[in-house]
């Protein structure tokens, strides 16, 4: 099976000095959702931006590739990064208040991420309350002629996500969706994206810090440290048999996998950080 | 034993948007009928949804925002001006680097407490120093700025500015709001050290489930400016008795692929407080909810075991709660 998303030895540096990314392999199928886990610093969202060409100012691809269906996008013209970004790749951003203009209502401007799909402005409307119906918003021809400021954090998040399935991109990269969302919200967006993969056969690429959102969600696991991908494998093998002492010490310091409770939490010390650099997985 | 700090019939009401000039806007009740007690030692959990009232009812027991009814006692006495807690009480504040002044360099920020209430210290230098390292930060860090940290670092120097006056009570405002799970232990680990070194009692205000489990003796949970379940923290998390908190614990996502979740335990969001539900204010969204509970506002019963709830149906009352209750909605009894 040829991957949707391919990325072969990705480096990437910031203003000349640090490695963001060091070599780094990824792959995303059509129909998978894969996630890519790490903490702070970590480079994974550095990667996520990369592959939308999004990446920030002083930021350079040093070496490797991303393919997008077989063909390099690192190497491609601005324009073309540009047609994907819209056609065939869409984003889902941490924070749903600054995806949306704040003086548009939330109806226009699902209007106007359509603008290169064929089709007349008002099927374009019909369109775009159907997939705000689609994705769990009650009273959807209301809600469309309503402001980001009206809507609650969820519902702006399910908003964005509308937003990002109404070009039908064939790639879906969520940066951290659920992490400013309190916990009822984050299980029901967690869920509302169950329910698309049902009949979004595109790739999905979850990046986040939160490994339950990666547990209840993704078919495959990255892992991040240090600017490098330390490992890779099917979620369960990640949760239940991890061979990277990286991925063994982070899932360790989750409190959420504490069955008893700790006086003192596990951490991750400075002298098993030392270590994690040279571990090759077993 | 008397509690350190004590709210009895708490309410606290702000200014509805709408009016003119000032004129015909209303009250709103943003906290009603709150009373919470935290003992020496001991560390009180206050949990709840972005608007549940958990941050404002920590500022109304410091007097940051002024109460409407309701009485606070602090070490048994009344307090009627909170000029008397203000050195015995400190508050760490929710954004670490937005509450340190970016002007301020690390060792002048900490040590602003003793300025601002007269306290001697040998040098300003040694009390920062001081400071630094009881919270584990290098002394190099005295002439750092905010944004020259990390979260991590930051919420250490909120911890130090926090203790620089060494309170009695410290209020902790999502203390590991933002940092990863591996530095979030390690701030948590800080403050129980302290809690034992400098003999603290902590009320920690989050929506961490998973965190505040480890870390609380007691927790309340709040909705909509209302407690609606308050008890040990270990029999709550065992065996909860509010729908709401029920739900809240089946809504965290479980690190175990092998234990993914099928069905939503809540759905809907939580109603606006310019709009509150008749009767239980959780009716809307309660998977339990009968007519009684749609006219009739269940108050806040106390029931075996040191616990409270507010509501006409309680769960897990008549059976003792076992730990696979834990979690899993469907194993819950009425």
């Amino acid at each position: 099976m040829t991957a949707l998303l391919s990325i072969r030895d990705l480096t990437i540096d910031y203003a000349g000095h640090v490695q963001a990314v060091r070599g780094a392999n990824l792959d995303v199928h059509l129909g998978e959702a894969v996630g890519l886990v790490g903490e702070s610093g970590s480079g994974k969202s550095t990667l996520a931006s990369a592959i939308t060409g999004l990446l920030p100012i002083g930021a350079r691809i040093l070496g490797g590739d991303i393919a997008f269906k077989n063909e390099s996008v690192t190497s491609g013209r601005k324009q073309a990064q540009q047609i994907l970004r819209g056609d065939e790749i869409a984003m889902v951003f941490q924070d749903p208040m600054t995806a949306f203009n704040p003086v548009l209502t939330i109806g226009d401007q699902l209007v106007d991420f359509q603008s290169r799909m064929p089709g007349k402005a008002r099927e374009k409307y019909a369109r775009a309350v159907a997939m705000l119906a689609r994705v769990g918003i009650p009273d959807p021809a209301l809600r469309a002629n309503s402001y980001p400021h009206e809507m609650s954090g969820g519902m702006r998040q399910r908003a964005a996500i509308a937003a990002a399935l109404l070009v039908n991109p064939s790639l879906l990269i969520a940066d951290e969706p659920t992490t400013a969302l309190d916990v009822t919200m984050e299980a029901q967006i967690i869920h509302l994206f169950r329910e698309l993969r049902q009949d979004y056969g595109g790739g999905i690429l979850i990046v986040t810090h939160h490994l339950g959102v990666v547990a209840e969600l993704c078919d495959r696991v990255y892992v991040m440290y240090r600017g490098e991908v330390v490992e890779e494998g099917a979620v369960d093998d990640i949760f239940h048999e991890p061979r990277h002492p990286y991925t063994r010490a982070l899932l360790a310091c989750d409190p959420a996998r504490l069955h008893e409770r700790a006086g003192y939490l596990p951490v991750i010390t400075d002298a098993e950080r030392a270590t994690f650099m040279q571990a090759r997985p077993r | 034993m008397t509690p350190l700090i004590e709210a009895e019939g708490l309410a606290v009401n702000f200014r509805a948007p709408g009016g003119f000039l000032g004129l015909g806007h209303h009250r709103l009740a943003i906290l009603e009928d709150v009373s919470v007690s935290v003992r020496p030692g001991k560390t009180l959990g206050l949990v709840g949804e972005s608007g549940s009232g958990k941050t404002t009812l920590a500022r109304a027991l410091l007097g940051l925002v002024s109460r409407a009814r309701g009485e606070i006692r602090f070490e048994g006495r009344p307090v009627d001006s909170f000029r008397r807690l203000r050195r015995k009480t400190a508050m760490m504040f929710q954004d670490p680097i937005a509450s340190l002044s970016p002007r301020l360099a690390i060792g002048s920020a900490i040590t602003e407490p003793f300025l601002i209430h007269g306290v001697a210290m040998t040098s300003r230098r040694a009390a920062a120093e001081e400071l630094l390292a009881l919270v584990g930060l290098p002394k190099e860090f005295a002439s750092r700025y905010p944004h020259e940290l990390s979260g991590g670092q930051a919420r250490r120097a909120g911890v130090a500015r926090a203790l620089a006056l060494r309170p009695a009570l410290v209020i902790a405002d999502e203390p590991t709001a933002g940092l990863d799970v591996s530095i979030q232990g390690e701030i948590l680990n800080l403050m129980t050290r302290l809690k034992a070194e400098l003999s603290l009692s902590y009320i920690i205000v989050t929506h961490n489930l998973a965190m505040i489990r480890h870390v609380s003796d007691r927790i309340a949970i709040m909705y909509l400016g209302r407690i609606v379940e308050e008890g040990p923290t270990a029999e709550v998390f065992a065996g909860a008795r509010h729908p709401y908190t029920a739900s809240l614990i089946a809504s965290e996502p479980i690190p175990d692929p092998r234990r993914r979740r099928q069905s939503l335990a809540i759905t809907g969001e939580v109603p606006s407080i310019l709009r509150r539900p008749s009767g239980c204010e959780f009716h809307t969204r309660c998977p339990h909810a009968q007519a009684r509970c749609r006219s009739e506002a269940p108050s806040l019963t106390k029931s075996t075991g040191g616990r409270s709830v507010r509501c006409h149906f309680p769960l897990n009352e008549r059976f003792p709660p076992k730990l696979s209750d834990f979690g899993d909605k469907e194993t819950r009894q009425l």
